[in-house]
């Protein structure tokens, strides 16, 4: 099941929200919450369910282990058996069909080449159970003596299916003990709602775009089709994820779980550096913090970190050489920016800063989007008028005008005015109570609309894929 | 590498309060505390408006009644699954279940044109191009880069190059399947309502473009045509072929039409449709026999302000059908009837076209057309056939006048799977074999005043070889009528070669196997196996002649007028001014 989905949003939504909030004590609640999420997977994945449970029920052992042994050398070996188990799991789903072909291919071998269907939020939950062993190891966070409990944390559906990646440590609190104030019931709303609109109506209309501009045989058919095909990906790709993001956080906190944020605006940064401290954060933090740091950081053999981090990071996207090479891509852009580009960008305008990191990652989602890569090369030949391609043609013209008034509303939506906005509202309604009264009326009316728009597009449109869905 | 960043604060739903001067801080402190309370009633109260609109919208979702079938897309909606345990164990259950959950939302169609209007706000009109769309000519419309074009052997992509539809499981191609229309009353449009999307999926190789083309004054959306000479050299020779194994007594006419984008796209996108002009040139100047062109382009191109083409359909309407019946006439020597005296004129109001269902584009919705069609004076009489056995169906009505108006196309003959024979009451000594797709449907009723007997076969769905059939029935006349891009689709070509050299015309191996136990009970003639192209006449001759009497029912006198009804095998409907005996 995903969350922009008619029946997720009106049947299984409401059907949770009763079960969830007639169930008085945190504990029951908790049973309601993992009936629902289990349902909630089985729905996508009704065999590999199997898969979840198991997964929780080592790990939750492995915890115990690990606590029983802390600080003896055992300890140690309970984070690394868990890591094996989990990291090979995930390796023969999602990665043995390309080391099989990638063998084939290097010994001119046949071997059979496996075709796993990849369970659903693998990835994710893989790296959860990750974060709980080694913050149980690290002493960071006690470990679950409660089977339920940590079940509960692996499968809690607003995250389970893409993210953001949330560390046992930062909600473990929360799983024994939590209180949902009104307040942040109805700022969750607000999340779900946004969430909802900005996968719904925009990253499903750029997609459709970047699709069809985006196909081609030989070349795109002009260097504005190229052009806008790729940034349109990159439109969405940010709304789709980060749609994804907002949804799940804000149902987190209608149920009193506060999850980290998992995107700030990323395509304002000026630099590659930034724009990871800003895009997918839960990821970026995981890498720093269970990768990057335990190898030795930049104390030791600091390019061999981040090539290992990034190489990974890339691979995580997907099982495909233009993952990988999109990881390293931005490797190496960081160890340039580390090694002298970010002071040369400091003593320049900052608009330099901004030109360079969108061009940097533009180009970085066309690595992304094609998988062929020699529609890769033809695409970026036509982005610089190879073979003579003519500038601009009518149909990609009347595409974009056809969606005009959105794409603009969607690179403006990219920078950080809906915080500006809502503070000059806030001063605003301050002054009197006709003022607040007609601010009131214009949030309930946009959140209405969005929410409106948002279920004639998800009835009217049948195109409704996830792109992090499989991730 | 990557430090926390210091202010990670959500700006969405924050309300935070910044620290204020300390000047101003007890008169805004008092503010606050007033804005603060009148918040928690805000917070409260859009709470209560959101939980209400996802309940009661829950409960609708549950409670009204779902449709089943999509007149506008004209297809049925996905089916409610059945849960088993292998349907739950392959994920199909859920997959199913949640398609058919979006799909048949109630008040769909409503919904679905909300959001087409919602749609057409998100930027500035503009042309609106759908399906998949190449350069496929210069700024001439001279055809360019042959082997790249989409028209190719197989089905175009059109079918998967739909945006809007790609995703769904109940889009077009699923349509095709399974179509029952939403008014059982009409049951005789069932399979022409089929064949409407079928047709489309088979000819639409360079997408449709609507907005900015006008027909007549109004707006109208038009099929890009992507050509294939290949495809219109073989579709030439096969015709050919025809004419040399009906021998040198027999005339083949052959009318390729061309179709709207010839004459009403604006010249702006002219590089993305070539010309039918070359195309419908180069056919006629490829037969390898004796072939009589007939010059239906000029005559069509003369008359373009008249409502000759449909504007929310691919078809043509029954007025530029009549200017190829024109052609034909002159073709053979005589003076065609006058279309605006000689002719009963019906209308159907508030018709919209496959263009609308294929596009789901607001502009042909809101356009709906006068569909005028032409009824010939003289007397005849009309009989249907299954098109796979040849079983005879009795008499029907050439013209079913009560179809409703989204079928409007569908008042010709009623559907392409089927086989039809008009008999008339001239004595003009002549037997005339259409060979047609869709097209044809809406030229075949003027030919009642030209012909005795008109045999139609669509080159779709024909269960006999056409030659063998063509000469058992004393055929003196043979018109192939096919549009240009039927004329350059392989799929079309195809059948018309199946029915040139196979015993079973179009029929594949399963539908013969289905059709064997009706031969085997009837006497009916069944098609000689291996049926050798130029002995076909000999085995005819030794076996059965004379040919003529070799009606599909035992008990068919040897007249040339024999008709199937005379049998009484079979309820006859002589007064069927509806159809309905054409069902049964």
């Amino acid at each position: 099941m995903v969350f922009s989905d008619i029946f997720f949003l009106f049947i299984f939504l409401p059907l949770f929200l009763i079960c969830y909030f007639a169930a008085s004590k945190t504990k029951i609640k908790n049973i309601v919450l993992i009936i629902f999420s289990l349902f909630f997977y089985a729905w996508g994945e009704p065999v590999w369910v199997c898969l979840l449970i198991f997964s929780s029920v080592f790990d939750y052992f492995n915890g115990r282990f690990i606590d029983k042994h802390k600080g003896e050398k055992k300890a140690v070996l309970g984070v690394v058996v868990s890591c094996v188990v989990n990291l090979s799991i995930l390796g023969v789903f999602k990665y043995s069909g390309m080391i099989v072909s990638g063998i084939n291919g290097l010994l001119g071998l046949s071997l059979p080449v496996p075709d796993f269907h990849l369970p659903i939020g693998i990835s994710f939950y893989t790296f959860q159970s990750i974060t709980y062993v080694v913050d149980v190891y690290r002493q960071k966070a006690k470990a679950q003596k409660n089977y339920f409990g940590y079940l509960l944390y692996l499968s809690m559906f607003f995250q389970l299916v893409a993210g953001p990646i949330v560390r046992y440590s930062s909600v473990a609190r929360e799983i024994e003990n939590r209180d949902i104030k009104i307040s942040e019931f109805h700022q969750g709303i607000n999340r779900l709602i946004f969430g909802l609109g900005k996968k719904v109506l925009i990253a499903n209309s750029m997609g459709m775009l970047a699709t069809e501009l985006l196909s081609f045989d030989k070349a795109p058919s002009s260097v504005l089709a190229a052009w806008a095909g790729v940034i349109m990906y990159s439109l969405q790709i940010y709304y789709d994820f980060s749609g994804y993001s907002d949804m799940a956080i804000g149902m987190g906190m209608m149920c009193g779980f506060h999850f980290p944020e998992n995107f700030e605006h990323p395509y304002v940064s000026s630099s590659v550096t930034e724009f990871w401290r800003r895009w997918h954060i839960s990821l970026g933090t995981f890498f720093r913090d269970y990768v990057y740091i335990p190898l030795g950081g930049n104390r030791k053999h600091q390019l061999l970190n981040i090539a290992v981090v990034w190489f990974c990071t890339g691979l995580w996207h997907g099982a495909s050489r233009n993952f990988i090479i999109w990881g390293l891509y931005f490797g190496v852009l960081l160890v340039i920016e580390k090694t002298f580009l970010l002071k040369v960008l400091d003593k320049l305008p900052k608009f330099f800063g901004h030109l360079y990191l969108i061009i940097a990652v533009i180009f970085g989602w066309a690595i992304f989007y094609f998988t062929d890569v020699s529609q890769l090369s033809s695409c970026l030949g036509a982005m610089f008028g190879a073979n003579g391609l003519v500038l601009t043609d009518i149909l990609t013209v009347s595409k974009l005008k056809g969606s005009l008034w959105l794409i603009i509303l969607a690179v403006i939506l990219c920078m950080p005015v809906y915080g500006y906005i809502s503070k000059v509202g806030e001063r605003f309604a301050m002054q009197s109570r006709g003022k607040f009264v007609f601010v009131s009326t214009v949030k309930i009316i946009v959140l209405g609309l969005i929410m409106f728009l948002s279920v004639i597009s998800l009835v009217g449109d049948t195109y409704n894929p996830f792109l992090y869905f499989r991730f | 590498m990557k430090e926390p960043k210091e202010n990670n604060k959500p700006q969405k739903g924050k309300k935070t309060y910044k620290p204020q001067p300390v000047s101003r801080k007890k008169r805004l402190s008092e503010a606050e505390k007033v804005y603060k309370s009148r918040h928690a009633v805000f917070e409260r109260v859009s709470i209560v408006l959101f939980l209400a609109v996802l309940f009661f919208t829950g409960l609708c979702l549950v409670f009204l009644k779902r449709p089943d079938f999509s007149e506008s897309e004209k297809r049925e909606l996905e089916k409610k699954p059945e849960l088993t345990v292998e349907s739950y164990l392959d994920g199909s259950f859920a997959s199913q279940f949640t398609a058919y959950f979006s799909d048949t939302v109630p008040f769909r169609e409503k919904i679905v044109e909300l959001n087409a209007k919602f749609d057409s706000m998100k930027g500035i009109s503009a042309p609106k191009f759908y399906g998949n769309v190449n350069v496929v000519a210069d700024d001439e419309g001279n055809l360019i880069g042959e082997e790249t074009t989409a028209v190719s052997e197989t089905l175009p992509a059109a079918t998967d190059a739909l945006p809007g539809e790609t995703a769904s499981e109940g889009d077009v191609t699923a349509a095709v399947s399974e179509t029952t229309p939403p008014e059982t009353a009409v049951s005789e449009t069932e399979t022409e309502e089929e064949e409407e999307v079928e047709n489309i999926a088979d000819f639409a190789n360079n997408g449709i473009v609507v907005d900015g083309v006008k027909m007549y004054g109004d707006n109208a959306g038009v099929m890009l045509f992507g050509g294939n000479k290949k495809m219109g050299t073989r579709y030439a020779e096969l015709i050919s072929r025809y004419k040399e194994a009906m021998g040198p007594d027999v005339n083949v006419y052959n009318i390729v039409v061309p179709t709207s984008v010839e004459f009403y796209l604006p010249k702006k996108f002219q590089k993305y449709s070539s010309s039918e002009k070359d195309a419908i040139e180069h056919i006629y100047n490829s037969y390898t026999a004796d072939v009589i062109p007939v010059d239906a382009y000029s005559e069509i191109a003369a008359h373009t302000d008249e409502y000759i083409y449909l504007r929310t359909d691919h078809h043509w309407s029954h007025r530029g059908a009549y200017y190829a019946y024109a052609a034909l006439v002159k073709a053979m020597g005589e003076t065609p009837k006058d279309i605006d005296k000689d002719y009963e004129v019906r209308e159907i109001d508030g018709y919209v076209g496959s263009l609308y269902g294929y596009t789901n584009d607001p502009i042909l919705k809101n356009s709906p057309e006068l569909f005028t069609y032409y009824k010939p004076k003289s007397e005849y009489k009309t009989y249907y056939y299954d098109y796979d056995t040849l079983k005879p169906k009795g008499q029907g009505t050439l013209f079913y006048d009560n179809v409703s108006p989204g079928y409007a196309y569908g008042v010709f003959i009623g559907s392409d799977a089927i086989h039809t024979q008009i008999v008339t009451e001239n004595n003009t000594g002549r037997k005339v074999c259409v060979f047609k797709e869709s097209y044809g449907n809406a030229f075949v009723p003027y030919l009642v005043d030209s012909f005795d007997e008109i045999y139609v076969i669509d080159i779709r769905y024909f269960g006999r070889n056409a030659v063998e059939y063509m000469k058992e029935k004393g055929i003196t006349d043979v018109i192939f009528i096919n549009n240009a891009f039927a004329a350059n689709t392989g799929s079309l070509i195809d059948g018309i070669e199946k029915l040139f050299t196979n015993p079973y015309g179009t029929l594949d191996d399963e539908k013969i196997a289905a059709v064997q136990p009706y031969y085997a009970t009837s006497e009916t003639t069944a098609p000689v196996t291996a049926a050798p192209e130029g002995d076909i006449s000999e085995v005819l001759a030794s076996d059965n002649a004379p040919s003529e009497t070799a009606a599909p029912s035992e008990t068919a006198a040897p007249a040339e007028t024999a008709a199937p009804v005379q049998s009484g095998e079979i309820p006859v409907n002589s007064d069927n001014t509806d159809g309905n005996g054409v069902s049964g």
